[in-house]
């Protein structure tokens, strides 16, 4: 169990997961970590830190990914996945699967929270406001391209940016996706080629380059 | 990415470059300084419920809730019988008390009315 928790919480943090390993119940406590995630999730709700832990390895940094997408700011992402994580701990036993994975819901609650922030910071800004206002024809560098592709999805409304954030970079199913979004899997197909629309629009000058660019 | 996501209106051509784009995002990974705050959760917020839950999980568990509430269904029971005697007597004390209380109403109601209710009440 240590060395598969490693990778997440590093060295500095190998103290704090030694106190909870516990060497009667390590083979258990690996079996857990094995399992599958409706499993951990019934044992998280019953209080056992080992199955949180393995949850969290499992989906902090997909969380991360998925909130800095929809807020892009990592720092604010990182605030909304320690209060998803946090919720995880304390909640996980009023979680009723009915059908959804345990992952769809830790996405639906960082979602909510990322709403709420959106929301709180100011009113959602359409695509028409800002459209092509950041293009240019000048090839650039890696980095530059991520950052017009990035700014790109910013600009986006943003339940197209969040069907964009779970189906292309979390691989998520539009079925999974709707549960996320709070809506029909015909619906996030319809937002996800909205928003791949106006990619295409807004970073037309990307392909007027050449298709080699990227 | 899924086919099923594709937009009908772009060429093949424009949604295969379009994923490209959209994979030239650079990585997130989450801060070293996030994972240990997430690590340390269950540290820093005890679950409130978490004993009871603990107590679910002990083997018995519920036999012995139950074996507890008969232990005192009959703990009540025996006492209660206990007094049975007791409340007896109190319910004699009682009956001899409300006695006196009517004694001590007409007594009230002579000094009051300065006669007696009963005849002025008499049709």
């Amino acid at each position: 169990m240590l060395h598969a928790l490693t990778p997440l919480f590093g060295t500095d943090a190998l103290p704090v997961v030694l106190a909870h390993a516990g060497g009667a119940s390590r083979r258990g406590t690996d079996a857990l970590v094995a399992g599958d995630d409706e499993a951990l999730m019934l044992h998280v709700g019953k209080g056992d830190p080992a199955a949180y832990r393995a949850l969290a390895e499992r989906y902090l940094a997909g969380i991360v990914r998925y909130a800095t997408r929809m807020l892009g700011d990592q720092a604010e992402a990182e605030d909304v996945a320690q209060e998803t994580f946090l919720r995880l701990w304390r909640d996980a036993g009023r979680y009723e699967a009915r059908g959804h994975k345990p992952s769809t819901w830790l996405y639906r609650v960082a979602h909510n929270l990322c709403i709420d922030r959106l929301r709180a910071r100011r009113p959602e800004t359409e695509i028409d406001e800002q459209h092509g206002s950041d293009r240019t024809s000048a090839p650039m560098a890696d980095k530059e391209l991520s950052a017009q592709v990035a700014a790109a999805l910013a600009r986006l409304p943003e339940r197209q940016r969040a069907a964009i954030a779970l189906v292309h970079y979390e691989e998520k199913s539009l079925e999974e996706a709707g549960i996320v979004l709070g809506c029909a899997a015909g619906a996030v197909e319809s937002l996800l080629a909205r928003g791949r629309r106006s990619l295409r629009e807004q970073l037309a000058a990307f392909y007027r380059d050449g298709a080699s660019n990227p | 990415m899924s086919d099923q996501s594709r937009d009908p209106k772009l060429t093949d051509a424009e949604e295969q470059w379009l994923d490209r784009m959209l994979d030239t995002a650079a990585p997130i990974e989450p801060s070293a300084a996030l994972r240990r705050v997430v690590a340390e959760i269950p540290l820093r917020h005890p679950r409130p419920h978490g004993a009871a839950e603990r107590g679910f999980a002990l083997p018995g568990y519920v036999m012995g809730l139950g074996l507890i509430a008969a232990l005192a269904a009959l703990s009540v029971g025996a006492w209660v019988g206990s007094q049975a005697g007791v409340l007896a007597d109190v319910a004699v004390v009682d009956d001899a008390d409300a006695g006196q209380v009517d004694a001590a109403w007409e007594e009230l109601a002579v000094l009051a009315f300065a006669d007696e209710l009963d005849e002025e009440l008499a049709p």
